[in-house]
């Protein structure tokens, strides 16, 4: 188990060295530049030339690599072109909303998909089944967007009952904080709740068929305990890859979430960025993005030992 | 506890009103949404305008610029002109001190003037007029000219950007393309770094110590600069709806740049005011590329005049409503300069059937135009929108290319004909005083590889403008702004597409706002 793990962490150093090459020869090749959004309407070509000149951004694309490469290597991930603070101080300033962010929607799409697939699982055909997928496919197609406008109108404007917009640090008490988080949290949501109610309902269908829970049944068991003691700990391990693989949604929507909810998080740094070419933070968040991915994936993996006891590393 | 009663209070808490969110009567906080992020804390290494609004609450100037464009004294006590006006002695006022304790001295004027002469347009003309620039004592600075030059005093008050802002000797020695490493001004707020967050917060605490000037009235970037408010925050809110709800709810107190459709819905809120951001309409522009065909042919430029009808420009921007947009030609509407010579090319009879045939006269024979724009900043991408479909109507060749802002800006800078992915007209829009007068304008400089984005040669244009910054009176000034309009109007390094009334929002109780831009002195809470 121990050199599973050292061999996965092992494997994480070349996909991050191939994202990281991908990542800079994107931002090469792409189109914008960071000189001409600082010099503004007003500078004239000259003006621009000395401002890339004195950003390094006229060098040759294996210099500007290298020069980066080995930056990263010694932990600097550079400094912002725009702002002149240093990324990884930019990154720490996002990253609690962002995690916060995520982590409310996690707990909640899974406090709430769970139950929800089991139920629609064991209720298989009834109007609460139909219900339940129902809601599945209302939450893949409403676009996070809308289900923050809608949230924002009803919650905020009319029943003023929670702020429209901004975060509140944890540090300033969890009530505050849960004020701010929870409409981004339930619109961001949405799509997760859907994709693992789904995947909870279909796991159960298969497993509430096997023979041991007919076994526990014929014992006399409860049917609480059938279905989340026996049915749902074997139908753990597809489920648990959904929520892994649904980091990367959670990402990518919490980019749209935090622009909708105005949350100073890691997707509203990466966007800014991406607007304004501002090459070193695009490259510190989007190396950061893919390490998480990375490592969830690993933690995912690890997880399954523990809910089925037959796969060993 | 019953189910029933939990049911009951959890409904009970549920009903009762958000407490703690909005702003208390009498706060002494205010609360703003900028236009824009504030990415960069340095107004001499960029011109943006959301780093010059932060600018003014932070530092002061020697002149500020009142709304009738007379540059009146700020941090300067006064200033005596000797030697047949080469001679200039500026005195600071007395008190003046810096955000760090340090007291304001003639070297960092000095210093702060150097470093913004290499990157303001007006003043790389006053530099070369310079024989020497020094501090003669802690108090009094001296600009000793090689010849005179009568706009001094005005490029020092110019309120386009960059402004001649006043720092610290050891912050104004930074190299003017390099960015400045601390932010310490002068100005009736300080800037506090540490609350900083790029993106999301900036916030400004009110200087103590700040002395305004004792007489007249505030106006522009002159007169006294009273700060009412303890604290100014910026809130970073980009996407429109939510700043909107944020202002409704009282979240926030200004919302600086509410696009058109939100301010309806701002106008039938009673707590709520929609107001020109500035008496003066902000100037817009059809900007060509004089180097490569079809452009580089004024008759071609010239067959496009008929064709434009600057109403269709402007209701795309703002609207149906007439009173938010004017007639313009290269000077901005209700500003000294602002005259008619030439006007009838653009306020004649519109045809598009009169456009052809002169394009045709003129020889266009189905070459490649290529007409860039971006869709995510709101006048230039309303604008481009309508010079598309004139070109669709003209029947031309067209490359209609939509992008980001952030990709035309570096597409313009291409110099390549369109062949080889380069451009053949933009547009765009500027701040009100920026085209007040010939120094500010430069779009309508025509030094070649050395002017503008397109870069037009139009000798003419520049002797008009030399002789504009040698003239000893506004009387002059304005015959010669004359003649700069009507050469304009017939070379057409541009074509002005209008000018518009730029609106903006506040809660009701917000009183005493300075018209021009988001400036923060005299506001107050009712």
């Amino acid at each position: 188990m121990f050199a599973y793990v050292i061999r996965r962490v092992l494997q994480t150093i070349p996909v991050m060295a191939l994202v990281a090459l991908f990542v800079f020869s994107l931002l090469y090749i792409s189109p914008g530049d960071p000189a001409a959004v600082i010099a503004g309407d007003q500078a004239t070509p000259q003006d621009v030339e000395r401002i890339r000149a004195s950003l390094g951004l006229d060098r040759p694309y294996l210099v500007r690599f290298g020069t980066w490469l080995w930056a990263i290597l010694h932990g600097d991930m550079g400094t912002s072109i725009f702002t002149n603070l240093p990324v990884t101080t930019m990154i720490a300033q996002r990253i609690e909303p962002t995690l916060s962010l995520m982590a409310l929607t996690l707990v909640l799409a899974i406090c709430i998909a769970v139950p929800m697939g089991v139920v629609a699982a064991w209720k298989q055909g009834t109007l609460i089944d139909r219900a339940v997928m129902g809601f599945a496919v209302l939450g893949f197609s409403v676009p996070v967007f809308v289900v923050g406008y809608l949230l924002a109108y009803v919650f905020a404007l009319e029943l003023d009952w929670l702020p429209v917009q901004g975060y509140t640090s944890l540090s300033n008490g969890v009530l505050p904080w849960l004020e701010n988080l929870v409409l981004p949290a339930i619109a961001l949501g949405g799509v997760y709740i859907a994709l693992i109610a789904r995947i909870t309902r279909a796991t159960m269908l298969e497993v509430l068929q096997q023979d041991y829970i007919r076994t526990a049944r014929a014992k006399g068991a409860g049917q609480g305990s059938i279905l989340f003691v026996h049915a749902l700990k074997n139908a753990a391990v597809p489920i648990v890859t959904v929520i892994g693989i649904g980091i990367a949604l959670l990402i990518g929507g919490a980019v749209v979430t935090e622009s909708v909810f105005a949350i100073p998080g890691l997707g509203r740094l990466t966007v800014d960025a991406i607007l304004r070419r501002d090459y070193p933070v695009i490259q510190g968040v989007v190396l950061l993005f893919s390490f998480v991915y990375v490592l969830v994936n690993l933690l995912i993996d690890l997880a399954y030992t523990l809910f089925d006891p037959r796969i060993r590393y | 506890m019953q189910r029933r009663d939990f049911l009951a209070g959890a409904a009970a808490a549920a009903a009762l009103p958000r407490l703690a969110i909005g702003q208390p009567a009498g706060s002494s906080v205010l609360k703003f949404v900028p236009q824009a992020n504030l990415t960069s804390l340095d107004p001499i290494w960029t011109t943006a305008n959301v780093t010059r609004n932060h600018a003014w609450l932070v530092y002061d100037v020697l002149y500020g610029m009142d709304a009738q464009f007379r540059p009146q004294p700020q941090m300067a006590a006064g200033q005596v002109f000797e030697d047949d006006d080469r001679l200039c002695t500026i005195t600071l006022r007395e008190g003046l001190r810096f955000h760090d304790g340090a007291p304001v001295r003639a070297a960092d004027c000095v210093a702060s003037l150097r470093r913004w002469m290499k990157r303001s347009s007006i003043g790389q003309k006053l530099e070369p007029a310079i024989e020497e620039l020094s501090a003669l004592d802690d108090r009094r600075l001296r600009f000793r000219l090689k010849r005179r030059f009568p706009m001094l005093l005005q490029a020092l008050a110019t309120p386009s950007n960059p402004a001649a802002f006043i720092m610290p000797e050891r912050i104004a020695r930074t190299d003017p393309y390099q960015q400045i490493q601390e932010t310490v001004g002068s100005g009736p707020f300080r800037f506090l770094a540490r609350e900083y967050n790029s993106g999301s917060f900036v916030a400004y605490q009110r200087n103590p110590d700040y002395v305004p000037v004792s007489s007249g009235e505030p106006s522009l970037t002159a007169g006294p600069k009273r700060a009412h408010f303890d604290r100014i925050e910026w809130h970073i809110i980009v996407d429109a709806a939510t700043a909107s709800a944020a202002l409704q709810a009282g979240e926030i107190d200004w919302y600086e740049q509410p696009p058109p459709e939100i301010q309806q819905l701002f106008r039938r809120n009673r707590q709520i005011t929609v107001e020109p951001i500035d008496r003066l309409r902000n100037p817009a522009i059809l900007r060509f590329n004089h180097l490569h065909p079809p452009f580089n042919d004024k008759k071609m430029r010239q067959a496009l005049l008929p064709a434009i009808d600057q109403a269709d420009y402007m209701t795309a921007i703002v609207g149906p409503d007439p009173a938010l947009f004017a007639p313009m030609g290269v000077f901005t509407p209700d500003t000294p300069l602002a005259n008619d010579a030439g006007m009838g090319a653009l306020t004649g009879p519109r045809s598009i059937d009169r456009a052809k045939a002169l394009l045709k006269e003129a020889g266009y024979t189905d070459q490649l135009i290529r007409l860039i724009g971006p869709t995510d900043i709101l006048a230039p991408a309303a604008m481009t929108q309508v010079a598309g479909d004139m070109f669709r109507r003209l029947g031309v060749n067209l490359d209609f290319v939509l992008t980001d802002w952030g990709s035309v800006i570096q597409r313009r800078a291409s110099r390549e004909p369109v062949e080889k992915g380069g451009w053949s007209v933009f547009l765009t829009a500027f701040a009100s005083f920026e085209f007040a007068d010939p120094a500010g304008n430069f779009p309508l400089r025509g030094n070649g590889t050395g002017a503008w984005f397109g870069w037009p040669t139009m000798p003419r244009l520049e002797e008009l403008r030399d002789a504009w910054f040698e003239a000893p009176d506004l009387e002059a000034q304005q015959r010669i702004a004359r003649d700069i309009q009507r050469t304009a109007l017939d070379e057409l390094p541009y074509i002005p597409v209008g000018s518009y009334t730029s609106l903006t929002s506040l809660r009701r109780d917000l009183t005493g706002r300075v018209p021009g831009f988001a400036l923060f002195w005299n506001l107050r809470r009712a």
